[in-house]
């Protein structure tokens, strides 16, 4: 059962991992691409590229845990 | 000079007015992203006292994996409602209207009106928050397009009609073609 429940969390998190860093790149062309701030759009990018990268390590915390 | 907002901006074009939608807008987003926060937050208490079993061993790893997909998530869906909010926007300028359009973070639309295609303009304000707070929606309907050009939910938009229609009194065929009948003046709804 534990086995099970180890293999469905990774591979939950493999697949929400990927979205998630799919749909944060498009966010941060769209933003830079589209955006008239470009000192704007570079604070935002930072700060959120910055916070994915956490969630990433995060992430990678819990799963080598399991 | 002015900054270039738009594609297509001409060097001596005046930029009067770069609108967003009304700050509560935005708000009630944010106030539902807020909602999912607490969600989060409370989820452990809640755990404790009333589904103990989410933190027993054997479910403890499928949980972690959950509230740190959520947590990616909640994060992402703050990033993509300021993107939007940012991106989508209205500019009037000493020529025409642009309206940038950003539905979804790969749809982008940018449509731009000439002052000079304006023949009626509309600001509708209905509902009890709006009219506290003073925001509404403008159309504006061009000569030869069937569709109407919308602003919607932007804070005052008594005044950006009369912008509009100012600005349209204001170009240099207006002043000198008296034969064009002028823009109907601005319609106000309030419902």
């Amino acid at each position: 059962m534990e086995q099970y429940v180890t293999l469905v969390s990774q591979i939950l998190l493999a697949l929400a991992t990927f979205i998630f860093v799919i749909y944060s790149l498009v966010g941060l062309y769209a933003l830079n691409t589209y955006g008239n701030s470009k000192s704007l759009t570079m604070t935002a990018s930072i700060i959120y590229s910055a916070a994915v990268l956490g969630l990433l390590t995060w992430s990678w915390t819990i799963v080598s845990k399991i | 000079m002015n900054q270039t907002l738009f594609p297509g901006q001409q060097a001596d074009e005046k930029i009067f007015l770069v609108i967003r939608e009304h700050w509560s807008v935005l708000f009630a987003k944010l106030a539902l992203w807020f909602l999912m926060l607490f969600l989060y937050l409370g989820f452990d208490y809640v755990s404790l006292y009333y589904a103990p079993q989410f933190i027993s061993p054997t479910y403890l790893p499928l949980v972690d994996v959950l509230k740190v997909i959520f947590v990616m998530f909640l994060a992402l869906g703050l990033f993509i409602i300021l993107t939007l909010y940012y991106l989508h926007s209205h500019i009037i300028t000493n020529e025409r209207i642009v309206t940038i359009e950003q539905k979804s973070l790969t749809h982008h639309t940018i449509s731009e009106l000439h002052l000079n295609q304006i023949q009626d303009v509309t600001a509708e304000v209905h509902g009890l928050p709006e009219n506290l707070l003073d925001f509404g929606d403008v159309y504006i309907q061009t000569a030869g397009e069937t569709e109407r050009f919308l602003f919607h939910n932007i804070p005052n938009p008594v005044k950006v009609t009369k912008l509009v229609i100012d600005l349209y009194e204001q170009l240099p065929e207006q002043r000198t073609n008296q034969t064009q009948a002028p823009p109907q003046q601005p319609q106000v709804i309030v419902k």
